[in-house]
């Protein structure tokens, strides 16, 4: 039969940061929204207990952690910050991070991840563009090459963790077309420094994922060594493909840790709420909804945690990255929306309140709407994804 | 210094469900280490690292069932060889489950000389589901050592002996004790650390070794009830169910005071 068990190693990680997040991070979790930054004192303290960049290998600084431990601290960073702005700045590190530790140049990763590991720096992800987000391969960034060299030009939008960036240092991993005639067979990914001259950036005042800046960059002329390439030129689309299907795994991790942390508040808010001289819970009208949204969530965790697991599996070379990528787009395609109905769901029980910034109801709502809206990957996309594989590429109405 | 850390699996109290009037549902109960044992596993790696020698954490499984203990009593060795713990010894055996304090310091004892010599025993003052806080004596008669209870400090210098800090009501007293010698220790004394994820990847390395009590020479079933629990049930407790209303938090704190007084509280 199947063993739904976690590993002893993987509830003592579960337990500990729990324990550690209780301490630097949840008493934080409203400061971070207000004053729109992850203080650097979190960020350091992520660094110490390994948290940062744990999926990389240990020579880039990681500790080689398997996608189901990613998962578990994705999960429960964003149980501590509902807001899921922390769990976002982690989680894009460790999975486009990964493209970069698995398939760039070593000392290139070496100095990047590690850097990025001890809190030093940001690594982020560059692909989308004011023209193409959900169609991936119709953007227009383009790079030509110049003796050992490559030299970018073009825009990229909706970029998270810029500000980041800008403070702390590091860069993107970044989508450009290198054939522009061959479309998905045309693009490579390069590791760009925010420090590069030739960069401008911007940002967006958003929604309110606050923690955690969402912006955009020109790139003018931007001279990349060859070094920081990462796979072959012309390969890039495949690598863009994985980090998208190992970062789908942790989005869904983050909204579903903010909807548990909301469900356990809810539940107690309507233990301790008094309504017609008895508490809000005694009521099957509060009690019913509550337990939907509670099984609702068990069944995205049990779907999230398969995909870690076929990561697991693809990184062990035991499956290809389209099984592991199709429980990946199950779980992507589950967890923004049930999270975002769940947290509505807890806004009603908790009435007035939970509309005020006195309840973390808002904050959480604002949080894993970024997903909903689209971040990895629109949810039209997700359906997308799967419905090539169950009625055939042929059926697609369209390439 | 070979230091030995005592640490019980107790029952997470929070977990603990009972309904009034009934015993608490102990067999559904979550366990973990006990808080304050966790203390006397910090100082001990503490001490390691000021002077060297070794860490050896030492467990007698006191609740069943065996069958799911075992897998809780895993979870805990692994957290506390996370922290810093060199190797980490469990007696885990049927008769063993329920024993009362005497037998478990006997089997503490036997489990510390066979894996012994050790210089200091460190345990926590009281573990959070039963706080008897009698093992840690227990065990310092049975080996024969002097003890020294409820210390907020340790110090180890040179030597033969350690001084031990403690708070005796409204006074610190320092005291010096020959070497072995088994102390317990408060939660004041540190705090204990959160191992990173590293130290617990690499803490799955780390030897954990499980004895029954034939391995240790102790006799089976039926030995080591000299105190028997007759029962354990939760107070019934009754709201009256006053309401105070007041036009004023003054009015308000007035009344409820009055309230109070009147039901004997104050
Ligand atoms: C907070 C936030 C942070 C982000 N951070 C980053 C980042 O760090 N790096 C980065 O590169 N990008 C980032 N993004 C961008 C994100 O990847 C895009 O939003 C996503 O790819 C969707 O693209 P789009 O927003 O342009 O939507 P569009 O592509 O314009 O799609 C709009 C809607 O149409 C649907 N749709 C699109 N095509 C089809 C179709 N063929 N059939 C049916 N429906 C379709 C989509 O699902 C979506 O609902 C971020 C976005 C947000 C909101």
């Amino acid at each position: 039969m199947v063993d739904f068990s976690f590993s002893e190693e993987e509830e003592v990680f579960r337990q500990s940061l729990r324990d550690l997040l209780a301490e630097i991070l949840a008493p934080r979790a409203r400061e971070i929204d207000t004053e729109r930054r992850i203080p650097d004192d979190v960020i350091r303290a992520l660094a110490d207990n390994g948290i940062l960049c744990m999926t990389m290998k240990p020579e880039h600084g990681g500790s080689g952690a398997s996608w189901v431990l990613g998962t578990i601290a994705i999960e429960e960073i964003a149980r501590a910050d509902p807001s899921v702005a922390t769990a976002v700045f982690v989680l894009v590190e460790n999975s486009w991070g990964k493209i970069l530790d698995l398939y760039g140049r070593d000392d290139v990763a070496r100095e990047v991840l590690s850097a990025a590991a001890r809190g030093e720096g940001f690594v982020g992800i560059n692909s989308t563009e004011p023209q193409s987000g959900s169609d991936v391969a119709g953007f227009t960034t383009r790079a030509v090459r110049d003796g050992d060299h490559w030299v970018i030009n073009g825009e990229k939008a909706f970029i998270s963790g810029i500000a980041e960036a800008q403070r702390l240092g590091g860069g993107y991993i970044t989508v450009v077309k290198t054939r522009p005639e061959a479309g998905s067979r045309g693009i490579t990914l390069f590791y760009v420094p925010i420090d590069a001259p030739g960069i401008t950036v911007g940002f967006y005042e958003d929604m309110g994922r606050n923690g955690l800046s969402t912006g955009w960059m020109k790139l003018k002329d931007v001279r990349i060594p060859d070094e920081y390439r990462i796979g072959e030129v012309d390969q890039g689309f495949k690598l863009a493909m994985e980090g998208f299907n190992r970062a789908r795994i942790f989005v869904s991790a983050g909204c579903l840790g903010s909807a548990e942390a909301m469900l356990e508040y809810t539940a107690e808010y309507a233990r301790n709420r008094v309504v017609f001289n008895r508490p809000l819970a005694k009521f099957e009208g509060i009690q019913f909804p509550l337990v939907d949204a509670w099984t609702e969530l068990e069944a995205t965790k049990l779907m999230i945690y398969k995909a870690a697991w076929a990561m697991d599996q693809y990184d062990a070379g035991r499956a290809t990255l389209w099984e592991a990528a199709r429980w990946a787009a199950m779980a992507k395609l589950l967890a923004p929306e049930r999270s975002v109905d769940a947290i509505k769901e807890f806004m009603k029980v908790a009435g007035a309140y939970g509309y005020t910034k006195d309840s973390p109801l808002e904050m959480a709502f604002r949080g894993v709407m970024s997903y909903f809206v689209g971040a990895e990957g629109g949810q039209n996309i997700m359906r997308l994804i799967l419905a090539r594989e169950l009625v055939g590429k042929e059926n697609l109405p369209y390439k | 210094m070979d230091v030995a850390a005592l640490v019980k699996l107790a029952l997470d109290v929070e977990g603990l469900r009972a309904e009034p009037g009934e015993a608490p549902r102990v067999d559904q109960a979550p366990t973990k280490v006990s808080e304050i044992d966790l203390n006397a596993v910090e100082e001990a790696v503490s001490i390691r690292e000021r002077v060297g020698g070794s860490v050896t954490a030492f467990s007698v499984l006191n609740w069943g069932p065996l069958s799911r203990r075992m897998r809780e009593a895993r979870e805990a060795a692994k957290r506390v060889l996370a922290m810093g713990a060199d190797r980490f010894v469990l007696v885990a055996d049927e008769a063993a489950v329920g024993a009362d304090t005497g037998f478990t310091a006997a089997a503490l004892a036997a489990a510390l000389r066979a894996r012994g010599p050790f210089d200091l025993v460190l345990a926590g003052e009281g573990t959070e589901d039963s706080f008897g806080g009698l093992v840690p004596g227990r065990l310092a008669q049975e080996l024969g050592w002097p003890y020294v209870p409820y210390a907020d400090g340790v110090e180890v210098g040179g030597g033969g002996s350690v001084r031990v800090r403690r708070a005796v009501g409204d006074f610190e007293e320092v005291v010096e004790v020959d070497l072995p010698a088994v102390i317990s220790v408060t939660q004041e004394i540190n705090k204990p650390r959160i191992p990173t994820l590293m130290q617990i990847l690499q803490a799955g390395k780390k030897p954990l070794e499980v004895l029954s009590l034939s391995d240790l020479g102790l006799p089976g079933p039926g030995a080591g009830r000299g105190v028997r629990v007759s029962s354990v049930v939760s107070p019934r407790v009754e709201r009256r169910g006053v309401v105070i209303e007041a036009e004023s938090p003054r009015e308000a704190a007035e009344r409820l005071v009055e309230e109070l007084r009147r039901a004997g509280v104050i």
